[in-house]
């Protein structure tokens, strides 16, 4: 085998959880984009307009595009109209990874034990690995942050969610990609929309995919994102709990986190 | 079909195992096969014998992530090829370029090429992505695993060619200091 050869080989079988991550990886400023309005409230708000946009009205003639939430709902009902037959995919948008306009970040991670044993966070005791980043604006208030969780083993699994209460500023970056067919016509997001509590829950993605489920409640906007390993029922069952655990955001002040040091 | 039923498939040797696998991950592979031979009839081949790899390689494997798996498979079938035809005149000579370009990372050595060396050297591979920003390991990744070119790279991360060329160089440096590092090299 030729030397290059041999590194390319070499490299050829790492980790699928490498080429999972590349090939999931997408920046904010890429593909066909279209602007939603000058400044846009919240991208829950900016979430759910790019559905309306494609659905004039919530319900549509079959009367079933906007969900109404149940107690019987399953995790399953969440994700029933976003497997891609209804429409095309819609690219996702991970505010994660979104370059926003926070100057400062500051790591939590190490307040784990604490953050559960006071129900601030779910007991997450298959994913060993958890990360908390917390993003600060010039002012030092807190603008969002991210709870991770991995699990790298045999049953790979990569939760996040991120949360903020403030509105989204400075939106004029704030995209959301859309897929145009060969003549340039957009072709409809396939999301779910679910009503429940009077609030609009948008979910995206399937089996197999990455999927994120975000809505607004009066205690701020929430993202929540699964890897295509992660089931319907893991990120349902993180919705319900930040459902019935709001955020309380005065947890997280800047002086309280650890200084992130760039890798 | 669910990746865990494929899988089962494979181990009860079923050879509805390579439809299914085909039906779910074909276009998938042949996407990988395509990006480095640039030929739909060489790709083609390249993800059939996927199947057949696959058939041998389970049992007794037991793959994590089904779609890499079989990725990885086709993307090294089509390497092979470039190689064994000699055919640097495809994929515009981009996997030309990328082994050319992994070549700074390990120049030659005499050492036996064994199956234990080479899981050494993935996993020395390994722990050093770890230590990588996400951004910088999707690039490394895009431009030695999947064989992208520089500039569908640049692209879609948003960045010229030039500012991609560069950090290439840097996690190449990297990449083989830290290969001298765990004395790989």
């Amino acid at each position: 085998m030729m030397k290059q050869d041999r590194l390319a080989h070499c490299i050829g079988h790492i980790d699928g959880k490498y080429i999972e991550e590349a090939e999931s990886y997408q920046k904010t400023n890429k593909r066909i984009w279209r602007v939603w309005g000058s400044v846009v409230a919240c991208l829950c708000l900016l979430v759910v307009g790019a559905y309306t946009a494609f659905h004039p009205s919530p319900l549509d003639e079959a009367g079933n595009r906007i969900l109404q939430w149940s107690p019987q709902f399953s995790a399953e009902d969440y994700f029933q109209y976003s497997d891609g037959e209804n429409g095309g995919p819609l690219d996702f948008f991970s505010i994660a990874e979104a370059h926003y306009p926070y100057t400062e970040s500051r790591s939590f991670s190490h307040k784990r034990q604490q953050l559960e044993a006071e129900k601030v966070l779910p007991v997450m005791a298959e994913h060993p690995l958890f990360d908390c980043t917390v993003n600060y604006l010039a002012d030092g208030s807190l603008y969002s942050l991210t709870f991770s969780w991995h699990n790298q083993e045999q049953e790979y699994s990569d939760l996040r969610i991120t949360a903020g209460y403030q509105e989204v500023e400075m939106m004029e970056d704030c995209v959301v990609f859309v897929d145009e067919d060969e003549n340039g016509h957009r072709i409809a997001p396939a999301v779910t929309v679910t009503k429940r509590d009077g609030v609009n829950i948008v979910a995206e993605g399937s089996e197999n995919t990455k999927k994120t489920i975000t809505f607004q409640n009066s205690s701020g906007w929430y993202q929540i994102e699964g890897s295509w390993n992660d089931r319907y029922a893991d990120m349902v069952d993180l919705l319900d709990w930040f459902w019935a655990h709001p955020i309380d955001f005065d947890r997280f002040p800047v002086e309280a986190g650890e200084v992130i040091t760039d890798l | 079909m669910e990746d865990h039923k494929i899988i089962e498939l494979f181990w009860l040797r079923d050879e509805d195992a390579i439809h299914q696998s085909s039906q779910k991950y074909g276009r998938y592979c042949k996407s990988i096969a395509l990006r480095i031979l640039a030929n739909a009839e060489s790709s083609d081949e390249c993800v059939n014998d996927t199947w057949l790899k696959a058939w041998n390689a389970i049992p007794p494997q037991h793959p994590s992530i089904l779609r890499t798996f079989f990725g990885a498979i086709t993307r090294n079938l089509s390497l092979n090829r470039v190689r064994d035809l000699s055919c640097e005149k495809r994929g515009g000579g981009q996997v030309v370029l990328v082994l050319d370009e992994l070549t700074e990372c390990m120049p030659n050595r005499s050492s036996p090429e064994s199956i234990l060396e080479d899981r050494e050297i993935t996993a020395s591979i390994e722990r050093w992505l770890e230590t990588l920003a996400k951004e910088k390991r999707v690039v490394f990744i895009c431009r030695y695993w999947h064989c992208d070119r520089v500039s569908d790279i640049a692209s879609r991360m948003g960045w010229t060619e030039s500012k991609t060329n560069s950090l290439l160089q840097r996690l190449r440096v990297s990449l083989k200091n830290h290969l001298e590092l765990e004395g790989i090299l």
